[in-house]
């Protein structure tokens, strides 16, 4: 059975005036969720919290912009616009109508490694979002006239978010200087050429090979009955046919030999700094050390990043840091934008040494108590709505096989020492394992 | 600028995230068949709903009278705090913005702590904590719920507006209204308020770079005296803690707070135009027009129509589903969203309509608009058209119930505007309780379609063609700070040709011989952008070579040469490739006075100009490749008074000033650029040398 949430230590509440409130103790947070897998393979996750009347249902397939075809970049994100045509039961354009008239939201997006779809509705809307992600699993429904029409919405948005964006192709910047073999050096919402390529029969393919139940999880978080979630779930997901064996990307990508350096000109107004290191796959043991460090170098007005250059340097006007947790090794990447007219090697040497000196110096146990306090606020915060959970719940079993993640996530970071951190430092934020982009001002080009 | 940088890169995001709001025409295709399916054929009905119940909220008042609203929510380890100080409506006349400043002063010293210090305690609790102009939220872990407490107390009471902290908040402020002057909304916002509520009232009042440079540390110090006061003030206090110990944190950290009268001004309460009063700002070579159609109503949070009110706005101006939005995008195609509302407000609230639509739709739009305002008022509305907006009312309301910060909203609420405790969990139901025959009534009460403001942002060149939606016959122009301008309506421009006027220009200039003489020209001009001091260096010589330098804080900004046939460019000290476009567009840079060397005319086409500061001028125009360049020339002096450049949709516009005369040559000596920068770039020549030496090294292109 399932319980209601969240319960944690209560306070010892001392109601002596003078005294401070703040207690020491352990958060023990626990999301009490049920899984279990239909006959066609695919995976289901509940989760029970009454305490709001709406529901969310969502469907992760687990394949990205990684899995798209040969020649045929960034179609897992073009195949999800698709997926909002129709299907034999519902007609165009009316995915959204139903949910807007339910008074509900959706949404959608892709990634390098999953597609996700997802349903937020008043929970006496629940069988509504159950049967609209059945019908899109079970028959969606295109055909050229909404392939044509999807082709110029995706073009456009490529335009717009990559092409037309200050710093809006970063990333693929990054990636591509970064890989070599592993189809994360493709941008995520693919190149034109094989945007204007696609064409009917790549889509039925995708569907049939991607778009099965053993390619998916199910979630549904909120307040629901348990039973009756598990009965329609059986009746508009249980005899969707079970799909054939899904491939896998099996490249791996050899170890980067020496710094890679390179000027972007793009149209912004003010240059930034980018480093990006190459850093191991999510469900790597070092992957909680690496993010850690990456809160110590830019989370928070006081880090460390921020503090060097934008306020006592006064060199960047922001700065960030973060690691890509991917399926596969990805990248952890610090930047800065900098303020006009700065001198870039400058700042270079600033970020690198404080980059360095992760690896050379213990951080304090002040900093260190601050981290993990910036981090237990974090995991804190993102499970406070199902919606979050849903998504949370559905990636860990996509990701590690285990949603019980969810709940000793905590553990896994507090595991993380002060010296845990140095030497992933050391392991892999060097300069021959990394890629160093200016990013400059196109001007007056 | 800060601002939109952050937002960039909270965009590039590894993901791209999609509303799925773009289907379109679907044919169908192979579909798997499964036998019975018939129950997949229909959407699933709703079931019974459940009551929404938001969370139970109580009170305390504190011996100061500030008011605690508290919810307990156990659910996660955390709490979050608002502070909501109740500042009434008051004219701030010459220091117009000293609300907005005060705002921004917060956080950034208090008695004992400096900048750094704070972020590192706020950092250190895992917290966030911000202050505004009226009071403001800290969120953190409950365990640091004293601390967290104790930190927001000396943030607010303990503040301090250090002279030096105010001259950077000045600076960011003025940047951001440079930006707003040059933004199409921005200066629709600007305008709608000063035309809505007029400038006696509150509302209407609009902050100026001199309204700005008045603000002292004396103003922000009496804002805050006068009005952050505990007796007016509201603290809320959501989540894992009890009334008990919210009680006692309150008192601890505010309990001292003194408590002082603060006088709360009356004001008329603005009025609609007699009629329908047609508005413009000109902003020539606009490729859209901004229209904002409506007039301010008389409707507080607490009136009983507010809900009726809000069904009206849903029917008439929601995404997607409104009848704006399926009119004029869905229908028409003028514009990528039309939408519509009405707001209660305390003082004064407002009924909206708008859309920003194609320059040449203009006035077909604001038909559309008066069609859509005149027929909520004289026909029912659809059933299902009301179930939508009834659906979209419960729909927010059940998803709030997961938000304590929500809750905590409609709290403050339900103490500030005294409205009844199950004001929002009867919302509901209330809404079902209101008919097609209650939404006219509502619709008739709060849209005047007789009695509207339509203001336009865009290029008057569309501006004749809504003369006659205006009861007065007139067109009202103004600027983008609300001041009435008289469009002086240009003489028609004659006989003259492009050839007489460019050939004015010449001679205003000092002469075709004179300019001929000009073999070598240094020019050096600097200006303040953004806070930046830039000095440019240019040079021209033979009519082939040229070498323009620009540098900021002691930096080469960018170095861009021709020489003969060859260009090079470098940007902060890195080389950039050229192509052949930029060489051809480096070699027309090197003429030193191109309009003296035109050999065909005919390219060129003359008709009257606007009138530019007073003076009438003569607008020369030609196409090149897809850009459009206008120059205008004043028809008393000849002299360039504005360039404006369409390229791809892109309006910029340069404007020239100061004329000074160096060895008989007039030269400007002041320039203003818009449209480049998402803020003006004004530059002034300090220097102006004419045939001296130039050292050839400026022009070496290797």
């Amino acid at each position: 059975m399932i319980q209601t949430i969240s319960r944690f230590t209560a306070l010892v509440v001392l109601l002596v005036s003078g005294l401070q409130l703040d207690a020491q103790n352990d958060m023990s947070l626990e999301i009490d969720f049920e899984t279990y897998t239909l006959d066609n393979g695919l995976q289901v996750v509940l989760y029970q919290k009454n305490t709001a009347p709406i529901v969310n249902v969502s469907v992760l397939y687990h394949v990205g912009g990684k899995d798209s075809f040969e020649g045929r970049t960034g179609f897992a994100h073009f195949f999800e616009h698709l997926m909002f045509e129709g299907s034999k039961n519902i007609s165009r354009g009316e995915y959204a109508t139903y949910v807007q008239d339910a008074g509900g939201q959706l949404n959608a997006f892709t990634s390098q490694d999953i597609t996700y779809y997802t349903e937020t509705l008043p929970s006496n809307q629940l069988e509504l979002g159950l049967w609209l992600e059945s019908e899109r699993m079970l028959h969606a429904e295109v055909l050229d006239e909404g392939i044509e029409t999807q082709r110029e919405v995706v073009k456009e948005e490529r335009r717009q978010t990559m092409e037309n964006q200050p710093y809006g192709s970063l990333l693929y910047e990054i990636f591509r200087r970064a890989f070599s073999e592993h189809p994360y050096q493709h941008p995520n919402i693919g190149y034109m050429e094989d945007i204007n390529a696609a064409t009917e029969a790549d889509f039925q393919r995708f569907y049939a090979t991607y778009y099965v139940p053993n390619n998916a999880v199910l979630a549904v978080a909120g307040d629901i009955d348990v039973a009756q979630t598990r009965a329609w779930i059986e009746k508009y997901f249980g005899s969707i046919p079970m799909g054939g064996e899904v491939p896998r990307v099996e490249v791996v990508e050899p170890q980067l030999t020496a710094e890679v350096i390179d000027t972007v000109y793009d149209q912004v107004q003010l240059p930034a700094l980018i480093f990006a290191y190459r850093v191991p796959e999510l469900n790597h043991p070092d992957a909680a050390a690496i993010s850690v460090m990456n809160s110590i170098l830019s989370q928070g007005q006081s880090s460390r990043l921020n503090r060097r250059l934008v306020d006592d340097a006064q060199l960047a006007l922001q700065t960030a840091s973060l690691s890509f947790e991917m399926e596969d090794p990805g990248l952890s990447v610090a930047f800065a934008v900098m303020r006009p007219g700065v001198d870039l090697a400058q700042a270079e040497a600033m970020m690198s040494e404080e980059v360095n000196k992760m690896a050379t110096e213990l951080i304090s146990e002040q900093e260190y108590d601050k981290v993990m306090n910036q981090i237990e606020t974090q995991l804190v915060n993102q499970v406070s709505q199902s919606t979050q959970i849903a998504q949370l719940l559905a990636e860990y079993q996509t990701f590690y096989g285990d949603p019980s993640r969810i709940n000793s996530e905590l553990d896994r970071y507090q595991a993380v020492s002060r010296e845990d951190i140095r030497r992933v430092a050391q392991t892999y934020f060097n300069k021959d394992n990394r890629v160093v982009l200016y990013w400059l001002p196109e001007q007056s080009r | 600028m800060l601002n939109k940088f952050i937002a960039i890169l909270a965009l590039v995001s590894l993901t791209w995230a999609c509303n799925s709001t773009k289907t379109t025409t679907v044919t169908r295709t192979e579909t798997t068949i499964l036998d019975s399916d018939d129950f997949r054929s229909q959407a699933p009905g709703a079931a019974q709903a459940r009551p929404i119940e938001l969370g139970q909220f109580q009170t305390a008042t504190l011996d100061n009278g500030l008011q605690l609203i508290v919810v307990e929510d156990d659910a996660l380890p955390r709490v979050s705090y608002r502070l909501f100080v109740d500042v009434p409506a008051h004219l701030e006349g010459e220091y117009a913005g000293t609300a907005q400043l005060a705002g921004q002063m917060f956080r950034r010293a208090t008695e004992t702590k400096t900048k750094a210090e704070l972020d590192e305690a706020i950092d250190f609790l895992g917290a966030s904590l911000s202050i505004g102009s009226t009071g403001g939220t800290a969120r953190g872990l409950s365990r640091h719920k004293d601390n967290l407490m104790a930190l927001m107390a000396e943030t607010i009471l303990k503040v301090q507006f250090p002279e030096e902290e105010l001259d950077i908040v000045r600076a960011e402020a003025k940047a951001g209204l440079q930006q707003t002057l040059v933004t199409p909304a921005g200066i629709a916002d600007r305008v709608q308020s000063r035309l809505w509520y007029g400038e006696e009232h509150p509302f209407g009042e609009m902050v100026t770079e001199e309204s700005y440079d008045a603000i002292g540390v004396e103003q922000i110090q009496s804002y805050y005296d006068t009005y952050f006061v505990p007796n007016r003030s509201y603290l809320v206090m959501v989540g894992d803690l009890t009334m008990e110990e919210a009680r006692l944190l309150a008192n601890r950290y505010f309990g001292n707070w003194t408590p002082k009268e603060v006088a709360e001004p009356e004001f008329n309460k603005p009025e609609r135009p007699r009629g329908r009063r047609i508005s413009f700002v000109h902003r020539p070579g606009s490729v859209q027009s901004i229209i904002r159609v409506g007039h301010p109503v008389n409707l507080s949070p607490g009136d009983p129509n507010t809900l009726a009110a809000r069904l009206v706005g849903s029917v008439l101006g929601s995404p997607f589903n409104g009848r704006l939005f399926k009119n004029l995008r869905e229908d028409k195609g003028y514009t990528y969203g039309a939408y519509g509302s009405i707001r209660a407000n305390e003082e004064v609230g407002n009924m909206l309509a708008y859309a920003d639509v194609r320059t040449e739709v203009t006035d077909s739009a604001v038909t559309e608009f008066l069609t859509e305002l005149e027929k909520m008022t004289t026909d029912l509305a659809q059933e299902d058209e009301l179930a939508r907006g009834r659906s979209q009312i419960n729909g927010q309301l059940a998803q709030a119930m997961e938000s304590p910060e929500t809750i905590s909203l409609y709290a403050l609420n339900t103490v500030r505007y005294g409205l009844s405790e199950d004001h929002y969990e009867t919302l509901g139901s209330r809404a079902d309780d209101i008919s097609t025959t209650e939404l006219l009534r509502t619709a008739q009460q709060y849209i005047k379609p007789d009695e509207l403001h339509i203001l336009v942002v865009g290029d008057k060149s569309i501006a004749d063609k809504l003369i006659p939606f205006a009861s007065d016959g007139e067109i009202h122009f103004y600027d983008a700070n609300g001041q009435v301008v008289e469009m002086v309506e240009p003489e028609a421009a004659g006989d003259i040709t492009a050839e007489q006027v460019l050939n004015d220009y010449v001679e205003a200039l000092g002469g075709q011989d004179k300019l001929a003489e000009v073999q070598r020209l240094k020019m050096v001009m600097g200006g303040n952008v953004q806070g930046m001091t830039m000095v440019q260096t240019s040079y021209k010589a033979d009519n082939d070579k040229f070498s323009s330098i620009t540098e900021a804080m002691g930096m080469v900004l960018s170095d861009q040469r021709y020489n003969d046939g060859k260009a090079k460019m470098s940007v902060q000290g890195q080389s950039a490739p050229i192509d052949e476009t930029m060489v051809s567009a480096f070699r027309e840079q090197a003429i030193i006075f191109p309009e003296a060397k035109i050999e065909d005319y005919s390219e060129y086409s003359v008709e009257a100009g606007e009138v530019i500061d007073g003076e009438a001028t003569y607008a020369v125009s030609r196409e090149d490749d897809g850009i459009s360049q206008t120059e205008y020339y004043s028809r008393e002096t000849g002299l360039k008074l504005r360039s404006v450049v369409v390229e791809m949709g892109q309006t910029q516009t340069f404007d020239y000033g100061d004329y000074r005369e160096v060895d008989g040559i007039k030269f400007p000596f002041s320039f203003s650029l818009s449209g480049m920068a998402p803020f003006p770039i004004e530059m002034e020549v300090s220097e102006v040398e004419v045939n001296g030496d130039i050292d050839p090294a400026v022009f070496e292109v290797e």
